[in-house]
């Protein structure tokens, strides 16, 4: 729980200010007024059409803060003394074990590429202006 | 004449500024007739957008409206639930910006079809159906398969056409248009312009325009009501200003607007000398004094509403002065 805690408290605020900067920006826009003005719901113009665009930062933002996650899970798992892959990083870090290090490593690394490419086609579905290139 | 179909009686847009309370319009009053065309004229500032988003309801945060009354078809618009019930669908609104006004992450179908089935309800085939319908009204070929794409994927005059077509796709009986041209080029203009007529004339529809144009408001209005500084300082039908323009305002931009084989080769185009008074604060007597060249010293006192016939304006002269 605690460790949890740590991890959310350290990870949450860029996304809070994300969310709320792009949904000011997506508020004051042209096509928020003119979905008001077709008379859709309050609700439906602010989840549908703000937040959609509000949303493309931040998925972006997601893939890079998650690839952070499992490097300060390294901290974390150490301190909290749990058995998972940042504990089993710091221990082959002080036995000097190169072999498991370095296979930790490259699976950081390659889960940190399939977050940005997924990131990357979750953003080409939100808007489609990113599709062409 | 009869029944109108929207009557604003004394409207009011108020909005905060650091400086003090900007009144960006002052009391303003007029009737749209079912099926008319009423054209809001004026150069920026004179609050004519502010006019016509006060009847959306649209207005931005800082800006408070209030009126003695607005009313659609004998319902009393400043009642929000009332106003929510109408905007839409029996009232629509297209904007100046048609490269920015639609929604970039849906498909223009998915964003016409959205306000069909909210206001008019059926399966989405048959909202698919009148959209494809509504795209070929607004002369969009290829309707089906325009749905599909995104705004992004058309010109600027292609997207207000879709605008309209959005617009229109209730059946309302207003459209109200804040420059619907002015952001696209001359040719395209003339077309946009033209649909409108058309449109208005099939489907019997009042439509506000509001635009700083007096060129385009000669071609399609049927009235006019001619803004300054945030009040109506003329109003009547297109003949009664353009033929006879009562009020220095209305002169002064008519004589602005260069006429081929009226207007000498090489002369300079004409302009109103000095600058729209500041909005902040009360206004005592007549706001265009200071650049009227017939003003008077009583000018700065009230000013009467002078009338003949259905030819209003505000000004101390009668007629020409």
């Amino acid at each position: 729980m605690l460790p949890a805690v740590t991890l959310g408290y350290y990870i949450t605020p860029p996304f809070m200010r994300l969310v709320r900067a792009g949904m000011i920006d997506a508020l004051n826009t042209d096509y928020v007024r003119t979905a008001r003005a077709k008379g859709l719901p309050a609700r439906r113009v602010v989840f549908k059409h703000a937040l959609r665009n509000a949303l493309v930062p931040v998925v972006g933002l997601v893939a890079v803060q998650l690839g952070l996650l499992m490097g300060g899970s390294v901290v974390v798992e150490s301190i909290f003394a749990l058995d998972g892959l940042g504990y089993l990083a710091y221990q082959s870090i002080s036995y000097r074990d190169f072999p498991v290090l370095q296979a930790v490593v490259l699976l950081l690394s390659l889960a940190y590429v399939v977050l940005t490419l997924l990131s990357d086609i979750i953003n080409a579905w939100l808007d489609p202006r990113l599709r062409a290139a | 004449m009869n029944k109108p179909l929207l009557s604003v009686r004394d409207l009011r847009v108020d909005l905060n500024t650091r400086s003090g309370v900007l009144h960006a319009v002052r009391g303003i009053s007029f009737d749209v007739a079912p099926g008319e065309t009423l054209c809001i004229v004026g150069e920026s500032g004179c609050g004519k957008s502010m006019t016509s988003l006060a009847l959306m309801d649209l207005l931005p945060r800082v800006a408070r409206r209030s009126a003695g009354g607005i009313t659609f078809d004998g319902q009393d618009l400043t009642r929000r639930r009332i106003a929510g019930r109408l905007r839409g669908r029996r009232m629509a609104m297209i904007f100046q910006e048609p490269m920015t006004a639609l929604n970039p992450a849906f498909t223009i179908g998915d964003q016409m079809v959205e306000a069909y089935l909210y206001h008019v309800g059926g399966t989405r085939a048959q909202a698919v159906e009148r959209a494809a319908q509504m795209l070929e009204k607004v002369g969009i070929g290829s309707a089906r398969s325009r749905l599909s794409q995104y705004p992004h994927q058309l010109s600027g005059g292609l997207r207000q056409r879709v605008m309209i077509a959005m617009a229109l796709i209730t059946d309302p009986e207003l459209l109200i248009a804040d420059e619907p041209t002015t952001a696209l080029d001359v040719t395209i203009q003339a077309q946009i312009l033209r649909l409108l007529k058309d449109l208005q004339k099939e489907l019997g529809l009042a439509i506000i325009l509001i635009t700083h144009d007096l060129g385009l408001v000669s071609r399609i209005a049927e009235r006019v009501v001619v803004m300054y500084a945030g009040a109506i300082v003329e109003e009547g039908s297109a003949a009664e200003i353009f033929d006879r323009p009562a009020h220095p305002y209305t002169r002064a931009l008519i004589d602005c607007i260069p006429q081929p084989g009226r207007t000498e080769r090489g002369a300079h185009l004409g302009t109103i000398a000095g600058v729209v008074p500041s909005l902040i604060g009360p206004q005592e007597g007549c706001a265009f004094r200071d650049r009227c060249p017939v003003a008077q010293p009583r000018c700065a006192s009230d000013i009467p509403t002078q009338q003949a016939g259905s030819h209003r304006w505000v000004c101390i002269h009668g007629g020409r002065a």
